[in-house]
């Protein structure tokens, strides 16, 4: 079966427009007939190890999907055959088709009430569709964190998408952290919804894979709140693509997206966050923050936050956007107590990101999500899974004093 | 530890500012430098600890004779000098703790973490600062005063062999200029180390005890002498 080419974006009114279409970067969906490498078998094989060896201690997952399959060890999770068949994907072109070709879904499904936290871990060894269903009940809590990696020696999709449906006065966080490695692309698909006085946070952390493209859409509904936080570490030639977009549905909503890049050498992001409040929406509150540190001059970033209101009065929306160097104050601060340039500069990435970081509720997402940032910072060498050594944040090590004036 | 500037001249963005200036400070000593506002203080205090943006022209620093006048800052830092900033840098983000413990670490100080942050938690205490703000990002959102405070606080802990003080009473009560004074004097007789205090106003002063005071304008020292310099000052201020 041959898939067409992506038109995922054709679908989105802001993606129509000119501008928009300027700041794209597409990913090719692959060939359904190109996925038989010849070494696939040994892939799988690599993937299922790198899942299990990640099954102790702190980083135990509640489920683990690999190419192979997914398996859970959670009673509130359901693994079902094949793509479902609602949602946001069905007719949308080489996304509904490559969706279609998912060997199973994942559907959470939280009763009243309960209280869960969930981790998977989800390890790509060729191409991967996931679409998962989260549906948590009224009055209900969900935390659950993802982690993407891949093992795939050749070009690699992961193709993750969210359906989310937080109940009446439900509690979600879901925190996502995507580590695929340099052969991996991402492009990742997301439909949120907050019902009355529901909170949904999403919190995305982009470090691997060459490409990253996102599409997401949260909605709240009266009293709900929905917020996005953004945090991208790109270098090399990494590119990233985010486009969110945040609306407030119901009266006294709340919608919130924070974006934040951190680019090296050559890697370049571009933020397009779209705030709508709906004409029946008063007393709605809206903000869009998109922040960039750039670490060298090739780097690029481009925010675009825009902002639709169609009603006016009692609302409030906010719209900002920053593109910087690391500030050379803080430099000199940082370089006036001892610490060397490298280690103040690595300080003040650590810091701008922490402050994004601190927006992750999750413990578990955050520690790991600060450990991944900061050996990246550190320049260390990729690892499919980090390991938490929390002991490590802030370790500094100074150059000695040569004695040379 | 003895700290030299001699016949300094520094340009900011290619305009003099410092015209000449010359200081010696020695263990344990501590001179006050005064002076009206724009007269070149706060330019010294950062060239001395080597601001990129500030240009030496000419002239030379020297620690214990040898020339930093190359050095980067910390470099400077770890000979053993200090500024205690005017306008300290916010860095939403990165806790207290954890800047003083690179800090601390960048400069060789091998204390075990645990008695490292019994002192902190002692200075911090003798600083009236409350234990609250020690777990937060470094001067963010925090008062002027608590930003002084934590300067002291960065002193203390670092133990500098010479420290320059740029106005650390400006913008305080009359307690806190105290509880400020108070924590100089017991560190300079802790550890004995040099200071250079900048300051507009005498009321500091009226809790310390300096040797040397010099009295800068327009770039220059016009005037040096010892604590007489004080009375003459408040009386007839920097115009004649």
């Amino acid at each position: 079966m041959e898939a067409k080419m992506p038109d995922y974006y054709s679908y989105l009114p802001y993606e129509t427009a000119e501008l928009y279409k300027r700041y794209s970067i597409d990913i090719e969906l692959p060939r359904l007939d190109a996925e038989g490498a010849a070494d696939v078998s040994s892939h799988m094989k690599k993937a299922e190890e790198t899942a299990a060896s990640a099954g102790s201690g702190i980083t135990d997952f509640d489920i683990r999907v690999t190419n192979s399959g997914a398996r859970s060890m959670r009673r509130e999770v359901s693994i079902k055959k094949g793509a479902p068949k609602i949602g946001m994907y069905e007719s949308r072109g080489g996304i509904g088709d490559f969706t279609s070709s998912a060997n199973h879904h994942i559907e959470i499904n939280i009763g009243r009430e309960r209280q869960s936290r969930i981790k998977m871990l989800v390890v790509n060894s060729m191409h991967i569709s996931l679409p998962i269903h989260i549906n948590v009940g009224e009055g209900a809590d969900l935390s659950l964190m993802e982690f993407y990696t891949s093992v795939s020696e050749h070009r690699s999709v992961v193709v993750p998408t969210h359906e989310i449906s937080a109940g009446k006065g439900s509690h979600v966080e879901i925190s996502i952290i995507h580590n695929g490695n340099e052969r991996s692309e991402l492009l990742g698909l997301m439909n949120g919804y907050a019902a009355g006085k529901a909170r949904l946070k999403v919190n995305t952390v982009y470090s691997g894979s060459s490409k990253s493209k996102s599409i997401s859409i949260l909605r709240a509904q009266e009293s709900g709140h929905v917020e996005a936080n953004e945090i991208v570490y790109g270098t090399g030639l990494q590119q990233f693509d985010i486009n969110t977009f945040i609306i407030n549905e119901g009266q006294n909503s709340t919608a919130r997206l924070e974006s934040s890049a951190v680019l090296d050498g050559s890697a370049r992001c571009v933020f397009k966050g779209f705030a709508k409040i709906n004409k029946w929406a008063k007393g709605a509150k809206s903000k869009v923050s998109e922040r960039g540190m750039l670490l060298s001059k090739d780097a690029r970033m481009d925010a675009l936050p825009d902002m639709s209101i169609d009603y006016s009065d009692g609302v409030s929306a906010t719209h900002s956007a920053a593109t910087a160097p690391p500030d050379s104050e803080q430099m000199f601060y940082l370089m006036s107590r001892g610490i060397s340039s490298e280690e103040a500069r690595r300080l003040s990435i650590m810091a701008f990101m922490s402050k994004h970081l601190s927006g992750i509720d999750n413990p578990f997402a955050n520690e790991t999500a600060s450990t991944l940032m900061l050996r990246r910072i550190r320049g260390e060498a990729f690892e499919n899974i980090p390991r938490i050594t929390s002991r490590d944040i802030w370790h500094t090590k100074a150059e000695p004093w040569n004695g040379t004036a | 530890m003895r700290l030299e500037i001699e016949n300094l001249h520094i340009n900011a963005d290619e305009k003099e500012i410092v015209k000449g200036v010359s200081l010696k400070i020695g263990e344990g000593e501590l001179h006050v430098l005064m002076g009206p506002n724009g007269s070149g203080k706060s330019t010294l205090a950062k060239a001395v600890m080597g601001h990129p943006l500030l240009s030496v022209t000419s002239g030379d620093i020297r620690i214990d004779g040898k020339s930093i006048r190359n050095a980067r800052p910390d470099e400077r830092a770890r000979l053993g000098l200090f500024l205690e900033f005017q306008n300290p840098a916010e860095i939403e983000g990165l806790g207290i703790i954890s800047f003083l413990n690179t800090a601390r670490g960048s400069l060789g100080n091998s204390m075990h973490f645990r008695d490292f942050m019994k002192e902190v938690k002692e200075r911090s205490a003798g600083l009236a600062l409350k234990e609250e703000l020690i777990g937060r990002s470094l001067n963010h959102g925090f008062s002027g005063g608590e930003k002084k405070k934590v300067e002291v606080l960065q002193m203390a802990v670092l133990k500098p062999k010479i420290a320059i003080l740029d106005e650390p009473d400006s913008g305080l009560d009359v307690d806190s200029v105290r509880v400020i004074a108070e924590n100089i004097n017991r560190l300079r007789k802790e550890t004995s180390m040099g200071i250079l205090l900048i300051t507009h106003y005498s009321r500091i002063l009226n809790y310390m005890e300096p040797g040397f005071i010099h009295v800068m304008k327009d770039g220059r020292i016009v005037k040096e002498g010892g604590r007489e310099l004080i009375k003459e000052i408040e009386e007839r201020g920097y115009s004649e």
